[in-house]
């Protein structure tokens, strides 16, 4: 068993003060917040068609469906036994119209965070998107498209705004934390499971004036097929310390294995890694990193 | 599959390593507790950085494609990332140090020589792509900064050194220079102090290539410097060998027999460089 310090939905705070999972996103101020067990989605029940996904962030961006056989479908005990979903058939979205870009972002930074799962290989998942009022650029994340992750956190064009890499193995049907991330200093990425599964730099800024429409699972009439547990955003980028607490109660919530420890090596750093070979064709691979959860473990490592 | 303990008791950081690892291509996995993370394709083999002109870069009309059963090249993109090696290296998109911007790009010669290196050594290899097209011995001459950025020496010596350093720099330059109908003298100077620089600097040989026949270009002068370089200089060794070829893209290596011809005359200068087999 690990040696977690971490009670069921509650973490540790410097020894003192225990929170919950609710409590902390509260104090983080989320500018949405769509959570299945939580506000009055916690009033549906099993099979129930969602025509309103209840956001409980203080600027009640509420999120509808007024078609019948485009509404999600609340699911119950979906995920770590007990807990419920919304699934999304295919052909099922949410959506708020008008939505002020100032309420939901900044223009050079922010933090979306997903729990979500995706079934199978199916094609197009855009579960979180708005765009600008002219279209030139807006803020969406889709995971996956393609077997790719997409942040495109400014505009759509790669090497501006978006950046995307090949979605990390045991993607499909599996359930996953996923934060997006834009910081003040350029640097973007798409973080799974606590792990860096897409990272990059980005260019010029988003536009947020004006009002445009925030969906959640249809961009441009494409579905996605799957599950929501949470979606957040920020208008801020999420320190690495409020990642550790969120991504803590995230585990001790669901259930998802969220990487407790972040590790740097003392060389390049990427899909493949490649050291010099010396003269005699042997070098040292050089770790070091931090561990978010409390406890005392031996750091183990093998190179196999 | 055995673990070592590489920090024990290990809370709040760790740190630590796993000493004197055999060449080779594997997962490396790291264990708190229950908790395990893999991270694949973590490779111990030679990082080659690249400089010269344009057909360093890459101008292929195709974009070639490295194969190997079991390892995975790398890339050190000029997105100061690493990736996967696939053409075009020379991609611009998310350039970091714009001094080393390149307005065309395409297939290049490294995925092909990826695979005769990964085949023959049977370790991975990674690429650190530093080439600049229309660029002339002038400026690839260091600043008082060594790591200066904003010049293509600055900038090849900084990310050579932030990967971990390179086993040498295969350079294929003088194009422009031939161009411009340089002397055999100043060419000569401009390319001893780049491949000093790098023995300084980096501690490894510049691999120089000659250049190939080019219509209205005169490239005795640019050749002749870099034959004598190599014959005086221990730190140079004598690169692909591209002497009278005469590319179907003429000015480049377009075509794929082109790029494939200038690929194995890299591996055979790596070769005998280092003695590979």
């Amino acid at each position: 068993m690990p040696n977690k310090k971490i009670l069921a939905n509650t973490v540790v705070m410097g020894g003192a003060a225990q929170v919950t999972l609710e409590s902390y996103i509260a104090s983080l101020s989320p500018t949405f917040w769509l959570q299945a067990d939580y506000g009055q989605n916690a009033n549906y029940s099993n099979n129930d068609a969602v025509g309103t996904g209840y956001d409980a962030s203080v600027n009640q961006l509420d999120v509808t469906q007024a078609t019948a056989d485009n509404k999600p479908t609340y699911k119950t005990g979906v995920l770590n036994t007990t807990l419920p979903a919304f699934y999304f058939d295919g052909n099922d979205s949410l959506t708020k119209a008008s939505v002020a870009g100032t309420t939901l972002f900044s223009t050079n930074q922010g933090t979306t965070y997903f729990v979500l799962k995706q079934d199978g290989a199916d094609a197009n998942h855009n579960w979180f998107s708005w765009l600008s009022p002219d279209t030139s650029n807006g803020k969406s994340f889709a995971l996956s498209t393609n077997d790719s992750l997409y942040g495109n956190f400014y505009n759509a064009t790669a090497g501006n705004g978006r950046i995307v890499d090949t979605q990390p193995a045991g993607w499909d049907d599996t359930w996953h934390a996923v934060e997006c991330t834009s910081k003040t200093d350029t640097n973007a990425r798409i973080v799974v499971d606590g792990v860096n599964a897409v990272t990059g730099t980005l260019s010029g800024t988003l536009t947020v004036s004006g009002s445009s429409t925030l969906s959640i699972g249809n961009q441009g009439a494409v579905y996605p097929t799957g599950w929501i547990y949470l979606i957040l955003n920020f208008k801020t980028a999420l320190t690495d310390a409020q990642l550790t607490i969120l991504n803590g109660l995230i585990e001790a919530r669901t259930g998802i294995d969220i990487f407790p420890f972040s590790f740097t090596l003392a060389t390049g750093q990427g899909r493949n890694m490649i050291y010099q070979a010396d003269g005699s064709d042997q070098a040292d691979i050089v770790v070091s990193g931090t561990i978010a959860l409390s406890g005392t473990n031996d750091m183990e490592a093998e190179w196999a | 599959m055995t673990y070592s303990v590489i920090d024990a008791d290990a809370s709040g950081t760790f740190s630590g390593s796993l000493a004197n690892q055999g060449a080779g291509q594997k997962t490396l996995n790291l264990r708190w507790g229950s908790h395990v993370r893999s991270f694949q394709h973590v490779g111990i083999g030679d990082n080659f950085g690249i400089a010269g002109q344009s057909n360093a870069t890459g101008q292929g009309t195709s974009n070639q494609t490295w194969s190997h059963a079991t390892l995975y090249p790398g890339l050190f993109g000029h997105d100061y990332n690493w990736k996967e090696l696939a053409d075009p290296t020379g991609d611009s998109e998310n350039q970091v140090d714009t001094v080393a911007t390149n307005g065309s790009f395409g297939g290049s010669a490294w995925p092909l020589m990826a695979t005769s290196y990964m085949a023959s050594l049977s370790r991975p290899c990674g690429f650190v792509v530093c080439s600049k097209g229309g660029s002339t011995i002038a400026q690839w001459q260091p600043g008082a900064d060594h790591l200066d950025r904003t010049t293509l020496y600055g900038s090849m010596n900084y990310r050579c050194q932030l990967v971990g350093g390179v086993k040498c720099i295969l350079m294929y330059h003088g194009e422009t220079d031939a161009l411009n109908a340089i002397s055999q003298e100043d060419y000569s100077t401009g390319a001893t102090a780049f491949v000093d620089a790098v023995w300084a600097d980096l501690g490894v040989p510049v691999l120089y290539g000659l250049l190939h026949t080019i219509s209205g270009r005169d490239v005795t002068n640019v050749n002749a410097a870099i034959t004598a370089l190599i014959a005086a200089n221990s730190h140079c060794y004598l690169g692909a060998d591209m002497t009278g070829v005469e590319p179907d893209g003429d000015l480049h290596f377009t075509s794929n027999a082109d790029l494939s011809g200038f690929a194995a005359a890299w591996w055979s200068s790596l070769q005998a460089a280092f003695g590979w087999s």
